[in-house]
């Protein structure tokens, strides 16, 4: 017997099949004999249905390996797909496609001690929609020197907040076109860094008392997209500023989207006068979109004329909000001050007659 | 502004201050509002200060709003300054809406300046106030209501929601007080932006205001493995691998750590539970519950526990759902295993499938099918619960059964089907409950454990069929039921005789019984249908009678349940201690069997009921693609190494004449015994047909070993109406001893049995058998060893170095040192050879000294190569035509009608002759048809030669067809019996049955074949060819027929 090949089974029954086919071949049998080829020859059938079954398997297995290289395609090729997969940390390595060539992930962020040598450089703007990625605090934090949102700034807090970034125009942060035009979301950030329940020093990096980003004068006036991601437990208790919220003033090309407020904690004591106050935005004259806060607002103002929101401390000049929303519960007291549910204050020219 | 809301409270404390729930003031006209909402409340003091509802204003043209609205009832405001367009409303009106209608029609605006509206709002139910979805918002932070339907229960969809219940174990909807500033947050996180109290209602003032909740229910089911990997584990978001029981009992605090609060599951689930705390005295999904947890199911619970040291003795107290129950468990359930080890005198495990322990509560309407095991000293375990009532507490359960195997080992441990112990109080109770499944520990109870006391049964069974428990210690007690009786009633019954007439109780506590059971159809063992249970996950199997012809054989229907027998050597049926009852019970094997495996009295073995395939895909290759898979059989019953027999099978093994096909065993195989059984002693072997044994194994040892097809080695064991086709080839570095069927066959019988087994064997050790049928047989005091009735058709070589090489076509080396080998009535026809030592054509050697005798025992001396026998004592050879031309018994087959059986138990072979021949033709060889044995296994063109037509002589269907040819005579292969058959025959030559060349091919359609001068005293063959067109065996297969010399003349 020949073991070649595998079918033996198969054979057997096959040549069984020979053997009857064969003139004369059952009269010499005994009656049980002819029984029991019979039962075998009934069992020819079998390994036709297991070979469906086996082909069946197979195919479907072939199925699911050119869907898994599918998806390893797509995970390399588009990188639009993995623009919310992207973890805290600056990771454009992670992207695919949309990498500059010679630019690789960097390791923690570090100063370089060989400043000025070649040195592999970080796309901060992964998805080319011309937005600064922000995905710590310390980002977050760092916005305050590049108010009208095109990267180009060289405050030491900035470039600690965005190492091995890209300086040179034309390509600046890894904006196309070398210009950005603001900063968006890529990750949830929470002031209590370490979860105790308290923004205070023991949090890492510690912002236990955030200082609006810009001023009355100063104003944002890029965009700032938060992608629907959330900025947790904002603690203010004591400020200067006049438009107190994380973004002090939008002006009127400022444009802000999708950004949650969760759990702000706006206890100050001692209010400038006249100030506006909002969880998102002090003063707004720009846009104010698909946004929300959360939190609890205990504020006094000795002089009077503040102007207190759950989103939005006043707004001016046309400033606009849609889709917003706020659950924050507003105490304040002082002579002459406004406080709304979402926003405090508004001498609004209507942008659009509706 | 367009399409926003607020719904927080705003305060203004101040001369002229202004407070709004939505803009709190305007400064100059113009300012539009639109598609808004506010629900805060608004309030302001001081001199001329104002509270809006809506939108503050200086005067009444500064601000325009349209279709926008506030809550009349949060904000308490019923109307505004202004006459102005901004309507009030009530909260019921504000949320009744579920889409753009009413006072919502205009609410589908532009949103982002972009052309057309945006759809920017959901509406939820009637209970939710509209939430933003524009640009993918976030809706779950949005809500603030965790009790829409005000039942004061708040609402639970996620597992950190679950997890936030430990921060309120009153259940109140707010963080207990003590809870740390972290986890304050954490409860804060998972109820995100939740109105205070949770938005439950003031159920004490049936009121809308917020008041204390009153426990949590579950809106939907929850899987603690997230990611569907099959384990929980890491990789899981959020990750709870280790879970930590919601309260827990305090020790010397008794009312403090509990959850107070109730909890209704709605009949929802949380699948795939996993705890393995080792430090807590209770445990499971709650710890300690002093409330009303209702319709929970918990799928696949995994909870092990180990616990050691300890300082003083306690309890622990271990359930699926409650670790200690001082309020009610109700329409809840669980699946899973449950295990809690103690090895300290400290910790005392009581583990119960959904309940550890009912001190002072109830469960009612309740089911677990958890696997529970506890062991160490005063260890409980109960299908259901682990202990009834504890000191002066009592425990009830009600309407409620158990399906899992429940195991208690230790110092005074019990198990119990239903409940593991009962504390033995008068307010302990058990009332329309069953138990169904099996128990073992010390001490056994089949529905509870222990001593039942001054407790109280009522209308109570278990399940005699699976438990094999027949009555309990209790004169007071409960009455066991057949599987048959308890799933046999289709209705409560009115009858006495009913024994569900009692069991339509009350369940809640609430007036009139609840008809909690559905009794399915006759086949099903009752469920409980209360509350809208879910019927469908309660699947209870009536258990499965493995004799079902009560032969006291257990059925072998699988490769599962055959590779199950290595667990019960000695075929009672009851897996031995130290073995593995848990593969023994497995899924394939032998799962939900009956008590005694079915059998009518104390089973004795095993049958073969179908035929079995370890190619199971059949695909030629016994390989991992098999399901399931033995790609290297392990042996059943294994060399104990010091007690060689310790390891044995011991019982019955009837194979009804059917067949297990493709056993393969390969190198890497530990045992020193190889075959379907490795050792088998004292046994019965009989009616099992091994086609296409492939053993191959090259063995690095010291200790001698045996293999054949089925035994390596027998001890006073009886082989009967067995055989083997295939081969078996051995190398090994210690003697070896092969056969065909069995290996070494020691004061025993092997009868009507045949092997077309090729054996070889290689061996460096002192010794190498091969023998067609046995390698040795061996003969002590203790009895013969015996061929009788037998054939061997194989080849067999020995390639052994050592001082005792030896093959024989039949056995190769017999030896007694007390009674006789025995060869009886029996022949070999096979080639036979050994390199370095000697072959003979029935028997290789006779050991020195040795008794024993061959009568009427043949070999074909044309086809062995071997003239004659090397031992003076030795049986005689005969040619081909002289094996194959006797009639029935007549001639040289005249002594061959035999008594195999025995069943005259007088060990007389001539007296209770069984007739095991049949002759067949004057062109065949002797064929076993004893009790029924295939005659085409042996008679089939795998094994048989060609047909053949020698000077004109009429072809004839034969096997081992031995002719005698000159060149000049005409070979002749069948035809196909289909002429669409792609086969075509190939004519082969060999000088040394290894190498074969192709000499012709088909014949020319006439499927004849003329040997020339070339073959004359060489080896011919025909092989027939398959071109197969199927896809899985592309290409082609030859199948040969035996080889013969040719042209040796007549």
């Amino acid at each position: 017997m020949t073991r070649g090949g595998g079918k033996r089974a198969a054979l057997a029954a096959i040549l069984l099949a020979i053997a009857l086919g064969f003139g004369g071949a059952l009269t010499n049998l005994q009656p049980t004999e002819a029984r029991a080829d019979a039962a075998l020859g009934a069992s020819i059938a079998a390994p036709g249905a297991s070979a469906a079954l086996t082909d069946a398997g197979l195919g479907a297995g072939a199925s699911a390996a050119n869907a898994a290289a599918g998806i390893g395609l797509g995970a390399s090729g588009a990188s639009a797909a993995l623009t919310d997969a992207i973890p805290g940390g600056a990771t454009p390595g992670a992207g695919g496609g949309a990498n500059v060539s010679g630019r690789v992930a960097p390791g923690p962020a570090q100063p370089n001690p060989l400043s000025g040598a070649a040195q592999a450089t970080v796309d901060y703007d992964d998805d080319d929609d011309g937005l600064i990625d922000v995905t710590t605090l310390a980002q977050l934090n760092a916005i305050r020197h590049d108010l009208n949102g095109n990267g180009d700034a060289t405050h030491a807090d900035y470039v600690a907040a965005f190492p091995n970034r890209i300086t040179a125009a034309g390509t600046r942060m890894g904006c196309p076109s070398g210009t950005c035009a603001g900063y968006e979301l890529r990750a949830d950030l929470d002031f209590d860094t370490d979860g105790d329940g308290d923004v205070d020093s023991n949090d890492s990096p510690s912002y236990a008392n955030w200082d609006p980003i810009g001023s009355s004068s100063s104003k944002y006036t890029a965009e700032f997209k938060g992608n629907n991601r959330t900025i947790s437990n904002l603690t203010i208790s004591s400020t200067t500023n006049a438009h107190i919220g994380l973004i002090s003033t939008l002006s009127t090309s400022g444009e802000v989207s999708g950004v949650g407020m969760r759990d702000a904690n706006l206890s100050i004591s001692s209010l400038p006068n006249n100030s506006r106050v909002g969880a998102l935005v002090g003063y707004n004259e720009g846009d104010v979109r698909s946004s929300y806060s959360t939190g609890t607002f205990t504020l006094t103002v000795a002089g009077g004329g503040a102007n207190i929101g759950g989103l939005v401390g006043m707004m001016e000049l046309g400033g606009k909000i849609e889709a917003s929303w706020s659950s924050a519960d507003i105490t304040a007291s002082g002579p002459s001050l406004r406080a709304g549910g979402l926003v405090g204050s508004w001498d609004g020219q209507p942008a659009t007659a509706m | 502004m367009t399409a926003s809301y607020a719904t927080g409270d705003v305060s203004a404390t101040g001369n002229f201050a202004r407070a709004s729930g939505l803009v709190g003031w305007t400064l100059t006209g113009g300012s539009r509002v639109t598609a808004s909402y506010s629900t805060g409340g608004a309030t302001a003091s001081g001199t001329s200060s104002a509270a809006n509802a809506l939108t503050g204003s200086g005067h009444t043209l500064s601000i325009v709003t349209s279709n926008s609205y506030w809550d009349t009832e949060t904000s308490s405001i019923a109307d505004d300054a202004d006459s102005d367009s901004p309507e009030g409303d009530t909260s019921a009106n504000l949320k009744s809406p579920t889409g753009y209608t009413g006072i919502y029609s205009a609410w589908n605006v532009n949103v982002d300046g972009q052309t057309g509206n945006d759809d920017p709002w959901d509406f939820g139910t009637s209970s939710h106030y509209p939430r933003l979805k524009f640009d993918d918002m976030d809706l779950a932070a949005q809500l603030r209501d965790y009790d829409l339907d005000d039942d004061g229960l708040a609402e639970i969809y996620n597992l950190d929601q679950l997890n936030a219940m430990r921060w309120d174990l009153d259940g109140t909807g707010a963080h207990d007080s003590g809870v740390s500033a972290a986890n304050q947050k954490k409860y804060k996180t998972a109820f995100f932006n939740a109105d205070e109290s949770l938005g439950c209602p003031d159920t004490a003032d049936a009121g809308s205001d917020p008041g204390p909740c009153i426990g949590y229910e579950l809106m939907n089911d929850l899987d603690f493995d997230t990611d569907g990997s099959g384990v929980v584990d890491s990789s899981d978001s959020p990750s709870f691998t280790n879970w930590t029981p919601i309260g827990e009992f305090v020790s010397g605090a008794t009312n403090s750590g509990a959850y107070t609060g109730d909890f209704d599951g709605n009949n929802n689930t949380i699948s795939n539970l996993t705890l393995t705390n080792s430090d807590e005295t209770s445990a499971g999904l709650f710890g300690r519950a002093d409330g009303t947890i209702t319709g929970v199911g918990l799928p696949d619970v995994n909870i092990t526990q180990s616990l050691s040291g300890g300082t003083s003795p306690v309890n622990t107290l271990l359930g699926g759902l409650v670790g200690i129950v001082r309020g009610t468990v109700r329409s809840s359930w669980s699946t899973g295993e449950i295990a809690s080890t103690s090895t300290s005198t400290n910790f005392r495990p009581r583990a119960g499938g959904l309940v550890g322990n009912i001190n002072g509560g109830t469960v009612a309407a309740s089911w677990s099918s958890v696997n529970v095991s506890a062991t160490g000293a005063q260890a409980r375990a109960g299908g259901l619960v682990g202990q009834v009532g504890f000191s002066t507490n009592g425990g009830a359960v009600i309407a409620s059964y158990a399906s899992g195997t429940v195991t208690a080992s230790g110092t005074s441990s019990q198990a119990g089907g239903l409940a593991g112990g009962l504390n033995g109080n008068a307010l302990d109770t058990i009332t329309a409950s069953y138990a169904s499944n099996r128990v073992s520990g010390a001490t056994v109870g089949a529905l509870f454990g222990g001593s039942v006391a001054n407790a109280v049964i009522t209308s109570s069974y278990w399940d005699v069929s699976k438990s094999g428990i027949q009555d309990d210690a209790d004169s007071n007690a409960p009455e066991g039921k057949t599987s048959l009786e308890l799933t046999t009633p289709t209705a409560y019954g009115t009858q006495s005789t009913d024994i569900y007439m009692s069991w339509n109780v009350n369940v809640d506590g609430a007036a009139g019984n609840d008809d909690p059971w559905d009794f399915g159809d006759a086949n099903q063992y009752p469920r409980l249908k209360f509350d809208g249970m879910d019927l469908s996950v309660q699947t209870i199997a009536p258990p499965t009678d493995y004799d079902a012809d009560d032969d006291n054989l257990i059925d072998v229907r699988t490769l599962g349940q055959l590779n199950a027998i290595r667990y019960d050597l000695d075929g009672n049926g009851v897996v031995a201690a130290g073995s593995d009852t848990a593969a023994y019970t497995a899924a394939g094997a032998y799962p939900n069997r009956a008590i005694g495996m079915g059998c009518a009295a104390t089973c004795a073995g095993y049958e073969l009921m179908a035929n079995l395939n370890f190619d199971t895909d059949d695909d030629g290759d016994v390989d991992a693609s098999d399901s399931p898979s033995f790609p290297n059989w392990t042996p059943i019953g294994e060399y104990v190494s010091g007690a060689p027999n310790s390891g044995a099978y011991t019982a019955e093994f009837k194979g009804n004449n059917r067949t297990i096909s493709n056993l393969t065993v390969t190198s890497g195989a530990t045992q020193l015994y190889l075959g379907l059984f490795g050792i088998v002693e004292t046994g019965t072997i009989t009616g099992v047909g091994l086609p296409n044994v492939n053993i191959t194994h090259a063995k690095s040892v010291s200790a001698i070993g045996y293999t054949g097809a089925l035994v390596g080695l027998t001890g006073r064991t009886t082989i009967q109406s067995s055989w083997a086709t295939g081969s078996v080839s051995l190398t090994s570095s210690a003697s070896h001893g092969v056969g065909g069927v069995v290996g070494e066959l020691r004061d025993g019988t092997i009868a009507a049995s045949w092997a077309a087994v090729d054996v070889s064997v290689n061996s460096s050790g002192a010794t190498g058998y091969a023998g067609g049928l046995a390698g040795s047989l061996s003969a002590s005091s203790i009895g013969d060893a015996r061929v009788i009735a037998s054939y061997a058709i194989g080849s067999v070589s020995n390639a052994s170095t050592g001082a005792t090489a030896v093959s024989g076509g039949l056995v190769g080396s017999a030896e007694s040192s007390s009674n006789n080998w025995i060869i009886a009535a029996s022949y070999a026809a096979g080639p036979a050879s050994s390199t370095n030592g000697t072959a003979g054509g029935l028997l290789g050697r006779i050991v020195s000294g040795s008794s024993g005798s061959a009568t009427a025992a043949y070999w074909d001396t044309d086809i062995s190569g071997v003239a004659d026998d090397n031992d003076n004592n030795a049986p005689e050879g005969r040619t081909a035509r002289q094996l194959q031309q006797p009639r029935p018994y007549s001639g040289i087959y005249s002594g061959w009608n035999v008594d195999i059986d025995n069943a005259d138990t007088d060990n007389d072979l001539t007296t209770g002759r069984d007739d095991p021949w049949a002759f067949g033709t004057g062109m065949q060889y002797p064929m076993l048809k004893y009790g029924g044995m295939s005659l085409p296994a042996q008679g089939g063109l795998a094994m048989g030669a060609p047909n053949v037509d020698t000077n004109g002589e009429t072809p004839t269907v034969g096997r081992m067809a031995r002719v005698c040819l000159t060149t000049g005579a005409v070979l002749r292969a069948p035809r196909p019996g289909s002429p669409s058959l792609p086969a075509r025959w190939v004519w082969q030559r060999s000088a040394d049955l290894v190498t074969w060349t192709d000499i012709a091919e088909d014949g020319g359609g006439t499927y004849e074949y003329t040997p020339v001068a070339a073959d004359v005293n060489n080896y011919l063959r025909a092989c027939v060819a398959i071109r197969s067109t199927d896809a899985r065996s592309r290409g082609e297969s030859e199948m040969c027929t035996r080889p013969f010399p040719a042209a040796q003349g007549n």
